[in-house]
């Protein structure tokens, strides 16, 4: 995720009429050129009007306008048709404007567009209101309303600190390289400053391939904090390899001191979805290294009720039924706990680990379950205080695309190489006979199950499947089916409240340690 | 309309008189033997005018009601006894009194002037310049012209207007004499003149 720039400028934007007077004082300048000029004096004061006025103000600012009236008693001027303030620096556009000097009250309407002539940002929409600083009012505030208001914010790129240009010591203006704006549409955008900018109603930002979504935005450009309210979500795809990451919250914020991207907070109905992994929980953390995600952390929230069981093989929507529990999934493996971390060094995910009453369910293996196959083993599962997942990259086949193979542009495939729990671990495993049914029956076999308790629990995954299995001090169960094929699904008209469980009645192995598939042991 | 009166003062000269003594003599210039007697030189302007009458150091005073309105001064005045305009030459100035104080409210200078008896307008012509006692505001221009009815000024030439500091030049104005109104055509300015 590409994150240079935030630091925006939104200094000078809102800075017409700043540099003549303050808030408060009148601006004395002068009428270039006019077709006409009417005063008409009452009461010691003053109303002039004037038709096509070309103002002129000591700091350079210039005005002009179809006509305009100013009421010399109340420091109030109108601008009627085609209004241009422009100062060197900033350009105001609109259809009809309103000054109140002693107030420091600038008031634009129609068509308004408010540009910074030295970087191209710029706003626009159709009311604006600019508040001048003064003594009642310690900073400009620009308010933009009406319609969509858009803003053009073009980032400034802090200088490089390595560049050999200019000698040592020599500060640097602060360079706009040819940067790509940040385009901000919304229903209202609020500066303060060059210390905030809030946008309200509809926030869409878009930079590049990096794309915000929020009911509302806020920015704290000194501290580099941004924020992202209601509906928030953060798009970003990666122009090399395509993938995209996907950031949504009830409320997302940003940590981008200096311009750099430290950490995005995901809160209230998180979730990350990534290339390999799909994460939700009440509270996602994403931290960065140079601009590139390193790690994701997800934490629960404390809650009255206890969670709701997990299962696997549902409908996605339905795997997040418990908002308190952080969950990740990775392949099709399901991860819960108090709090999950996913290792993302380079860019790649590396390892899953999630704490306290870490539960992990695998749907891998679906195709064992038929519609006969009990709830209660229609899923592999590890649980433990700690869970660990370990991912790898998928090693190339031959005949994949050059892109494909390491070293190439595109991000290679990741599967999980090995699946460890701690502390109190348990492991539910399925596997499908060896052997075929017999007299060539094609019905869905009954199931093998092993059931293992340990302190820790390690499996080895080779292509979404469980290679080997080993527990440190382990306990067990491990159920082969003396019958082949699985009972039938009973007939719709019959009760099914009481379906037969697989392998009922088969003999237990006490202290036996399955090996998946009917092989190896417990160590 | 008001019933304006003139109380003028200044030597008048009458023109036909003055031509009738200039033929007297010359006959006697021609009867005369050799010794040829001082000869009146009259100005060949003044010759070729063709005014009823003349006046040196003109001081008019034009009131409304017994009120003055304005005073009307000139180095020299041609009078028309069939026209009401009245060619005013050096020095013209005309001060414009406020009727309800009777305080001087403006005066205007010029090279030349022009004033028609039956308007009461009075044309300043060269080096015109208007002077507002009350705030020193100051109107220079090519011409100005006064209406005593309606107390308007106005110019159809370029014209400079000082407040202070503040300039504003224009290519024509029209203006009651308090300013109260002021209407410039083609208006530019100097000094920070608009006030936001």
């Amino acid at each position: 995720m590409s994150s240079r720039a935030l630091r925006l400028p939104l200094v000078g934007l809102a800075l017409l009429f700043a540099g003549t007077e303050a808030a408060g004082q009148q601006s004395s300048c002068d009428l270039q050129s006019s077709r006409r000029v009417l005063s008409t004096q009452t009461n010691q004061a003053r109303v002039i009007y004037v038709s096509t006025p070309r103002f002129e103000c000591p700091d350079g600012t210039r005005i002009e306008a179809d006509s305009s009236v100013t009421f010399e008693a109340t420091s109030f001027t109108q601008l009627f048709g085609n209004v241009i303030f422009r100062d060197g620096q900033r350009e105001l556009f609109a259809d009809r404007a309103q000054y109140f000097s002693n107030v420091g009250r600038l008031q634009a309407q129609g068509s308004v567009r408010l540009m910074n002539l030295k970087d191209g940002s710029s706003l626009a929409g159709e009311d604006l209101v600019l508040l001048q600083e003064g003594e009642d009012r310690a900073e400009e505030d620009v308010v933009v309303r009406q319609g969509r208001s858009h803003a053009r914010l073009v980032p400034k790129v802090a200088p490089d600190t390595t560049a050999t240009e200019g000698s040592p010591g020599t500060p640097q203006p602060d360079r706009v390289e040819s940067a790509v704006p940040y385009e901000v549409d919304a229903d209202l955008i609020h500066l303060v400053g060059d210390r905030l900018f809030q946008a309200r109603g509809r926030v869409q930002v878009t930079h590049e391939s990096l794309q915000f979504y929020g009911d509302s935005l806020e920015f704290q450009q000194d501290i580099g904090w941004l924020t992202l309210f209601e509906n928030a979500r953060i798009i970003s795809q990666d122009t090399v390899s395509g993938d995209t990451m996907d950031v949504r919250g009830d409320t997302i914020t940003m940590d981008v001191p200096d311009g750099q991207m430290e950490e995005i907070e995901a809160r209230g109905r998180a979730q990350l979805l990534a290339k390999d992994v799909d994460m939700r929980g009440p509270t996602i953390r994403l931290a960065f290294v140079e601009e590139e995600l390193e790690r994701v952390f997800a934490v629960r929230r404390a809650v009255e009720k206890d969670p709701t069981p997990v299962i696997a093989g549902t409908d996605p929507s339905t795997l997040f039924a418990n908002p308190a529990q952080p969950q990740a999934l990775a392949e099709d493996f399901l991860l819960t706990g108090d709090s999950i971390e996913g290792d993302f060094p380079a860019g790649e995910l590396e390892r899953v680990v999630a704490i306290g009453a870490a539960r992990g369910v695998s749907t891998a293996r679906d195709s064992l379950n038929t519609d006969a196959t009990d709830e209660l083993i229609r899923t592999d599962w590890i649980e433990g205080d700690t869970i660990i997942a370990t991912f790898q990259p998928v090693s190339p086949d031959p005949g994949d695309p050059p892109e494909n193979r390491p070293g190439g542009t595109q991000t290679r495939k990741r599967q999980m190489d090995l699946l460890v729990a701690r502390g109190q671990a348990r492991s539910f495993y399925r596997s499908a006979p060896d052997s075929a049914a017999p007299g060539g029956a094609t019905s869905p076999e009954a199931l093998e199950l092993n059931y293992v308790v340990g302190d820790e629990v390690r499996l080895f995954m080779k292509d979404g499947e469980v290679e080997r299995m080993e527990v440190d001090s382990p306990t067990g169960i491990y159920l082969q089916p003396t019958r082949r094929v699985a009972p039938a699904p009973p007939p719709p008209e019959l009760d099914s409240s009481t379906p037969g469980s697989p392998g009922a009645g088969d003999g237990a192995v006490p202290g036996g340690n399955g090996p998946p598939g009917g092989n190896g042991g417990a160590q | 309309m008001p019933i304006l009166s003139y109380e003028r003062e200044g030597s008048i000269v009458h023109v036909s008189m003055m031509l009738c003594v200039k033929s007297i003599s010359a006959v006697l210039l021609l009867t005369a033997c050799v010794e040829a007697p001082p000869r009146m030189v009259i100005d060949p302007d003044l010759e070729a005018m063709e005014a009823d009458y003349i006046i040196f150091g003109l001081t008019d005073n034009v009131t409304r009601g017994g009120v003055r309105l304005f005073v009307l001064e000139a180095d020299t005045a041609l009078i028309f006894e069939d026209s009401t305009i009245v060619l005013l030459r050096g020095n013209v100035t005309l001060t414009s009194h406020n009727e309800e104080l009777g305080t001087e409210r403006a005066v205007v200078t010029s090279d030349r002037g022009r004033l028609d008896k039956s308007t009461n307008e009075m044309l300043a012509e060269g080096n015109s310049v208007l002077l507002i006692r009350a705030d020193g505001r100051r109107i220079e221009s090519y011409q100005l012209v006064y209406r005593a009815e309606d107390n308007h000024m106005r110019s159809d030439s370029a014209v400079v207007m000082y407040d202070g500091d503040d300039v504003v030049e224009g290519t024509s104005f029209i203006s009651d004499l308090k300013f109260e109104r002021l209407d410039i055509r083609n208006a530019r300015t100097r000094g920070g003149t608009v006030r936001f």
